[in-house]
Formats: structure tokens, C-alpha cells, sequence
């Protein structure tokens, strides 16, 4: 299971689901004075941008991957803007090729000799900060799962698709559990839909990636993200260990206030070298 | 010495020929009756432009002659002068420029043989997994400088186009060993290395499979490849095999 070889007549899925909710206003535990929906729309793009530039050749962008972006809160539907808006899943190439626009921004570096570097990049945006009303988390996976049961069909021997949810872990509309397992429900020849959860908290506490045992979570809402993920399957807790991550048998596809871009950096489109950079944008 | 050298390759399945990212020297096959230079390199995956980056380090081996590492990483800043001002284009996408930031990265092995008063011999060089087997008398004497199929990953350390060569030192490993009449040296990217070491290492002859294939039997060779794939037995990525027969 999750053998399946990712390529451009066989392409796996990512549906990102973003709460979009007012409790997004209060501050990110993780770096204060921040709002967690800065917070949350900065990880989201930065891991679009990583997935795109993981496909991204000479010649275009090759569609590895379908994507989809969804928030929840006022309503529930695609968080896409400018071309994109009310698109739901869509080639990679679509994505990448159409960001709401590029930011230019100034970038401190280590100049490797004990100063700092000015450096000017380029950030691509398809998703800007939004929280409005309740958090409608378990109508977000319904739409989800509305999304991959066609999906799968048509996909029959995929690698099987990942949802990355990206919330406070505060869901209004009631418990996720079932309609998460729905979503995870959902398989290819190859194996379940994976479901991966990214926590923004406003409660501080020390990052945890990938954990196996949710005692070590600061709160309940952790915790209940930390039940619903998906433990990681072999082929992710290798790539995992390689990028020196400690996983274990345990381990599940969740993070506390960690490093976002780590769920998707080991994803596998073939040979990634050791010494090669994720683009690592600041969080702005 | 002579040395008679043949290559045979493949691009991955889903891929087409043009985008095939391993490159080789010589670019045809060849005999020598001296100082021999062949050369295999496998661009990454998810790097851009790693084919010109690849045909760049073939040839800095195979047109050059270098195989030590000082003249090598000497050589090397001007290859990647070369490999950037070869795609700068303002008018690029977002994400062709930043992917051309990051830098193409190729796996190399290149092979210098050699031969003096102390009698023929090789130097190699090699950086990523690219892998070296001598064979001789039917017995598999050295494979370099991956030694076991299991040591093959899908992260290895590989040659930037875009870090200083001096950071990349390390990278380079140097070997040298003397060659007898009748050696096959097989110069491998990784798939059909890890392939080729896993047979060995299960007591078969993967020489003697991979040595029936006469130069120009291109079909055959790929119709045998692709068999190994959809069985399993070959990871599906770019392959190339160069063979240098000591005469």
C-alpha cells in the first residue's frame, strides 16, 4: 500500500481545508502579535508554493498533483481568489500558473560569515487572511469527501489523496470524528485518503511534529486533531526519518505550532537531493 | 589497453526521450587506445535544467580528463557560471526562477583509464549515486562507490549548479585501482545499480545479463528494462549503463 508512483498519467490529490473562522483573529500562540489567520494563510501559501515549485520543471509545471483549497467559516467553498475563485479541484499547473498575485519581499539571510544578507523573493499568493463567523470543521470534510469520492473514481490506482486541514482545532458545528472518518473512508487500490491536520494554537507551547501520543498536547483541541489524523504510512515515516524528523509506528500526520512545510517535504516525485532547499519564504 | 566502450539507456516510464536527465560521455560507442574517459551522471527529478547540468559534469570529465577532485572542484565554479547564465530569462514564471535559485543537482561518475610503467589502471570520481562495478573473471571485484544495494536512497547528497564548489568538496570521492585484459567496467545510474547489486548480491549475474546486450540493440535493452520495471524489480526512473571492456 502507498506504493503507488506519482506521474503525470497517474496524479494524486491535496485538498487543503483552512478554517476561516473569527476565533482566527486572536493571537498565534506561536509568535505573538501575530493573528493565527496571518498565521494561517501564510503556512497555506508557502505550502502551495512548495508543492508547485516540487513540480515545477524548465518547461511549466507538471500536474503531479490536483489541488484543492477550501475554507470554512462564514460559509464553506474554495478560498481561491483572483482567476481561481470558486474553483475547487484543479491541476497543479492551473494553480501555480494563476496566484493572486506575486509579492516582492526582503528577506534577512545569513551571509554565512556572521552578518546578514538583504534578498529579495518573490511570493506567490492565492489565499489572503480572512475570519469570519463559526467553524464549520465537519462541513469542511463533508465537502471534502464530496470532492474525492468522484476524484477516486476516476483515479482508481492513485496514490491515494491527502487532506490537509489547517484550523485552532475549534470546531462549532459539532464533533469531526465521524465525518473525518468518512473522508479517511475513501481509498484507491493503493490505499486510504490520508488525513493530515496542521494545529495553529493560541495556547504557547514548544512545536511537536508528527507525534504518537497526544499526552504530550497542550489542550484538547490538539488533541482532538491529534485523534482524527491519519497515522503516517510507511513510505512518509521513511521519508520522514530521512529529514531527521523522530517518527515511530505511531506517529501521526499532525503538527503543533511546527513546521508546516514538513508535511508536504517528503512527499515522493522522485529523486530529491539531501542538499537541495525548500523554499523556506518568511512569514510575513 | 584497448577499451571498447557502449552505452544503452532509457527514459522513465511517463516520461518522453527529450526528457530523459541522465547524460553520458562518450556520446556514442567508441574505441580507445588510450587514456579512455567515459562518463554517467543523473540529474534530479525535482530540479530544473538538471539534464544541462548533468551533460556539463559528463563533460568536464569526459572532454576535460578531470578526475581528481582538486581539478575537478577547480573546474567546477565555471560550470555553474555556465549553467546559470545559460537559463537567466526576466520574463521567466515565478516558479522557474526560484526553481533556478535552487539549483539543478546531478549525481556523477566519471572514469579516466590510465596506463604507464606500473601498467593500465583507472581513476574515478564520483559524487551522489552514480555507481562503478569491475568486473573481472566473472566475479564482481569492486562496485564503488555505492557497495550495497541497500545503500541506495532517494535523498542522495548531489553535485549544485548553484553552491560554491568549495562547499562541495566533501561531495567528491576519488578511487584507483589497476585493471587486467578481459575486465568490464559498468558505469550505472542508481536504478540499474541497485538492481545490478541486488542480483549479485543474491549469487546471480547481472554482468553477464546486462553484458549480452550488443552496441546498437537499443530495443532490446529497453524492452528488457521495461520488463524489470513492471514487475517490480527495477525502481522506474531514467537508466543508463555505460560498459568499457578492457582489451
Amino acid at each position: 500500500m502507498y506504493q503507488a508512483q506519482i506521474s503525470r498519467g497517474n496524479p494524486s490529490a491535496f485538498v487543503f481545508l483552512v478554517d476561516q473562522s473569527a476565533s482566527m483573529r486572536e493571537p498565534w500562540g506561536a509568535e505573538s502579535g501575530k493573528a493565527k489567520a496571518d498565521a494561517v494563510a501564510t503556512i497555506l501559501n508557502r505550502l502551495l508554493q512548495n508543492l508547485v515549485l516540487r513540480c515545477a520543471k524548465e518547461e511549466g509545471i507538471r500536474d503531479y498533483y490536483h489541488v484543492a483549497v477550501i475554507g470554512y467559516g462564514a460559509s464553506v467553498g474554495s478560498a481561491l481568489g483572483g482567476s481561481l475563485v470558486g474553483e475547487d479541484l484543479i491541476p497543479i499547473s492551473r494553480l501555480g500558473n494563476n496566484p493572486i498575485r506575486v509579492d516582492d519581499v526582503t528577506k534577512k539571510v545569513d551571509d554565512g560569515a556572521g552578518g546578514i544578507l538583504e534578498q529579495q523573493i518573490k511570493l506567490p499568493i492565492w489565499v489572503d487572511p480572512k475570519a469570519e463567523n463559526g467553524t464549520p470543521m465537519t462541513a469542511a470534510f463533508g465537502y471534502a469527501r464530496s470532492l474525492l469520492e468522484p476524484w477516486v473514481q476516476s483515479h482508481p490506482d492513485s496514490l491515494p489523496p491527502i487532506v490537509v486541514n489547517i484550523s485552532d482545532g475549534a470546531p462549532t458545528d459539532g464533533d469531526p470524528t465521524a465525518a473525518a472518518d468518512a473522508v479517511k473512508q475513501l481509498t484507491t487500490s493503493d490505499g486510504s485518503v490520508l488525513l493530515l491536520n496542521i494545529n495553529t494554537s493560541s495556547a504557547a507551547g514548544a512545536p511537536v511534529e508528527f507525534p504518537s501520543n497526544p499526552e504530550v498536547l497542550p489542550d484538547d483541541y490538539a488533541r482532538l486533531l491529534f485523534a482524527i489524523s491519519s497515522p503516517l504510512p510507511p513510505y512518509m515515516r521513511t521519508a520522514a526519518a530521512e529529514e531527521e524528523l523522530r517518527v515511530d509506528e505511531a506517529s501521526r500526520g499532525f503538527t503543533f505550532q511546527g513546521d508546516a512545510v514538513a508535511t508536504i517535504r517528503f512527499l515522493d516525485i522522485g529523486t530529491r537531493p539531501v542538499n537541495m532547499a525548500a523554499v523556506d519564504a518568511p512569514a510575513t | 589497453m584497448h577499451a571498447s566502450f557502449r552505452v544503452f539507456w532509457d527514459a522513465k516510464i511517463g516520461s518522453s526521450p527529450e526528457e530523459y536527465e541522465d547524460a553520458f560521455w562518450p556520446e556514442a560507442a567508441a574505441t580507445f587506445a588510450r587514456d579512455g574517459r567515459f562518463a554517467v551522471a543523473d540529474g534530479a527529478t525535482e530540479s530544473s535544467y538538471s539534464r544541462h547540468w548533468a551533460q556539463l559534469l559528463v563533460g568536464a570529465v569526459g572532454g576535460q580528463g578531470y578526475t581528481r577532485r582538486e581539478t575537478l572542484i577547480r573546474h567546477l565554479d565555471e560550470l555553474r557560471t555556465e549553467w546559470s547564465t545559460a537559463h537567466v530569462n526576466p520574463s521567466q514564471p515565478w516558479y522557474v526562477a526560484q526553481k533556478l535559485e535552487l539549483g539543478a543537482f546531478a549525481a556523477l561518475l566519471g572514469v579516466r583509464l590510465i596506463e604507464d610503467a606500473r601498467g593500465p589502471r583507472y581513476h574515478a570520481i564520483a559524487a551522489g549515486d552514480c555507481c562503478l562495478v569491475v568486473v573481472r573473471d566473472g566475479a564482481q571485484l569492486r562496485a564503488w562507490p555505492v557497495e550495497q544495494s541497500t545503500d541506495f536512497g532517494s535523498n542522495p547528497i548531489l553535485l549544485s549548479s548553484v553552491d560554491p564548489a568549495a562547499e562541495q568538496r566533501a561531495f567528491l570521492l576519488h578511487d584507483a585501482m589497476p585493471l587486467a585484459t578481459g575486465d568490464t567496467l559498468f558505469l550505472m545510474s542508481d536504478a540499474l545499480a541497485a538492481w545490478f547489486l541486488r542480483e549479485a548480491e543474491a549469487g546471480r549475474v547481472p554482468w553477464a545479463t546486462v553484458g549480452a546486450f550488443e552496441s546498437g540493440d537499443d530495443e532490446g535493452f529497453r524492452a528488457w528494462v521495461r520488463e524489470l520495471r513492471e514487475a517490480g524489480a527495477m525502481r522506474n526512473d531514467d537508466v543508463t549503463v555505460a560498459l568499457v571492456a578492457i582489451e
